[in-house]
């Protein structure tokens, strides 16, 4: 959908006229254009994702101490809990007692390394699910295609103090760990696991649909249609924030937005303290870029044009009208 | 070589007809006609101007559709109807579904109304509970880029001149003359109607209080 940094260096350099790198060189332009992707996504707002995540969450790494964080590629998550005061990693709150403790205190559940282990017996804490490494504000969640709201934890825990283990179907979800990037689902819904596989859960037509009769299976007839499976899992429409992360990599911008990024990335190139600081040239790639910010928001605006908005009474559907009764009933009888 | 790039190597000083730092062949065009596309995506995005139409087959049980039409670029719909039924689809979005029934992801039947997912899905509602029923979308639309003189160019005339002033603005950019390039910036702008914030003509009306259902002749009829 996108186009890569690779794609666009070439156009970038045309305008520095630096055709060879000797002013600006490519990972220098990169970094710029990782920095241009997320300045235009956060003031544009106009990119939005829709992605299904699985529950429970399935990770590839989960490890305890912090510094362990950076030796793990991928999908990582810290779990069981930190006992600052000794710089030592328990399972249960009475771990952190003193020995000459005659009356420790009671764990609620099961402490889980990975959130799977929550159907095999319950958890004493909130099982996390985490989000996309890209996700910055979410727009709308549903969890087994039924939306829930964002709920902030403290009030959560104002109006249940059993929180961490109340199971049910899920009306809300909370922040977990920032850092970590992490929701909880409340209450915990239960976990059944079936014989589906991730690719099962995210698969996507990719191409062409066939039609049942398959005289249409050629790749240029037909049509994409994208089959996410919602139920049981957490449906999100998020913002993301593009974390563009190699130059063969496609943007998440679609291929009209290209030429603001390449903006922002000359509007950087020119303005930072090198040989090739011209503040002129800053100055004007800035407009492109504000330019080019106004165009999709103006864009994003747009698709909301055809959505009726009114002032006033709201409209109310229609109560479904029962059968009428004749009119001498009940009968009366004189 | 077409009018816009014709119109640009004369107000860039080049001798339209024997160039010879933009030569009349692809490589020598491509930074012109680069300039000419990019112009021509951003005047269809911000007026609009490039519709066109797309058609959903619906399929049972399915509530989401990706429109990824084969030779422009997705912006987003304007309007969606049943053509057999002459009946238009509302718009609506998740949020007001997630108000107005918290099971809008389950609920199946005829669509009514229809909603934005997503850089390039439309989703239904209710679910479509048969296959096979074709829903037009009128969809704004980028422009393909256009490579030679015989692809068309997806413009008024009045927009076409403001693209040539816009690769002119590039063009002197692209030489390092950052006044010159503010000044051609300003004539594109200028030249689209676009520096006056609203070119396309609003077409809806805003009312207050409550809502009449029906057009004007309906009412009179009845």
């Amino acid at each position: 959908m996108g186009t890569s940094f690779n794609d666009s260096v070439i156009r970038i350099r045309r305008f520095l006229r630096d055709p060879d790198g000797d002013v600006w060189t490519d990972a220098e332009l990169f970094r710029y254009w990782q920095q241009a992707a997320l300045e235009l996504a956060t003031k544009s707002g106009v990119l939005e994702r829709a992605e299904a995540h699985t529950y429970p969450t399935r990770l590839t790494y989960t490890y305890t101490y912090e510094w362990e964080r950076e030796m793990v590629d991928g999908d990582r998550l810290r779990v069981l809990t930190q006992h600052h005061a000794r710089n030592r990693v328990i399972c249960y709150p009475w771990e952190a007692t003193p020995d000459t403790d005659s009356s420790p205190t009671a764990a609620d559940g099961y402490a889980i390394t990975q959130p799977w282990e929550a159907a095999y017996g319950a958890p004493g804490e909130p099982v996390p699910m985490i989000l996309h490494a890209e996700h910055n504000k979410t727009r709308f969640a549903a969890f087994d295609q039924e939306p829930i709201s964002a709920v902030p934890r403290d009030q959560i825990e104002e109006d249940d103090p059993y929180y961490r283990t109340h199971t049910g179907q899920a009306i809300a979800y909370y922040p977990l760990d920032e850092q970590e990037h992490t929701v909880a689902l409340y209450p915990r819904p239960t976990i059944t696991f079936d014989d589906q596989e991730i690719g099962d859960v995210f698969q996507d037509g990719g191409g062409i649909t066939l039609f049942w009769d398959q005289f249409t299976e050629t790749a240029d007839v037909g049509m994409v249609l994208e089959t996410i499976d919602t139920a049981g899992q957490l449906w999100l429409v998020y913002e993301p924030a593009p974390d563009v992360l190699g130059e063969d990599d496609d943007s998440d911008f679609p291929q009209p937005f290209i030429h603001y990024l390449e903006a922002s990335v000359l509007e950087w190139a020119f303005g930072a303290d090198t040989d090739g600081f011209i503040p002129s040239l800053r100055d004007y790639w800035k407009v492109r870029k504000e330019l080019g910010i106004a165009v999709m928001r103006r864009i994003r605006l747009s698709k909301m044009k055809d959505m009726e908005i009114r002032f006033g009474k709201a409209r109310r559907l229609a109560p479904p009208r029962g059968p009428r009764m004749p009119d001498g009933y009940p009968a009366v009888y004189r | 070589m077409n009018a816009i790039e014709t119109l640009v190597l004369d107000l860039i000083g080049e001798d339209s007809s024997a160039p010879d730092v933009f030569p009349d062949t692809e490589a020598g065009m491509l930074p012109i006609r680069d300039s000419i596309n990019a112009a021509i995506q951003e005047i269809a995005g911000l007026t609009g101007a490039y519709e066109r139409t797309y058609h959903i087959p619906t399929r049972a049980e399915r509530q989401m559709y990706r429109i990824v039409p084969a030779s422009a670029i997705f912006g987003y719909v304007r309007s969606l109807s049943y053509r057999d039924q002459h009946r238009k689809l509302d718009q609506t979005s998740l949020t007001t579904l997630a108000v107005r029934d918290p099971w809008f992801m389950q609920t199946n039947g005829a669509p009514r109304e229809y909603f934005h997912v997503g850089m390039d899905q439309v989703g239904l509602y209710p679910i479509p509970s048969d296959t096979g029923t074709v829903l037009e979308a009128r969809c704004m639309m980028f422009p393909a880029f256009y490579t030679n003189d015989a692809d068309p160019i997806h413009l008024r005339t009045a927009f076409q001149r403001a693209a040539a002033h816009y690769a002119v603005s590039e063009f002197y950019i692209s030489r390092g003359d950052a006044k010159r390039a503010t000044k051609a910036l300003g004539d594109y702008l200028e030249v689209a109607g676009l520096d006056i914030q609203t070119p396309e003509q609003a077409d809806r009306a805003v009312m207050m209080g409550q809502y009449r259902h029906g057009n004007q002749f309906q009412r009179q009829r009845n």
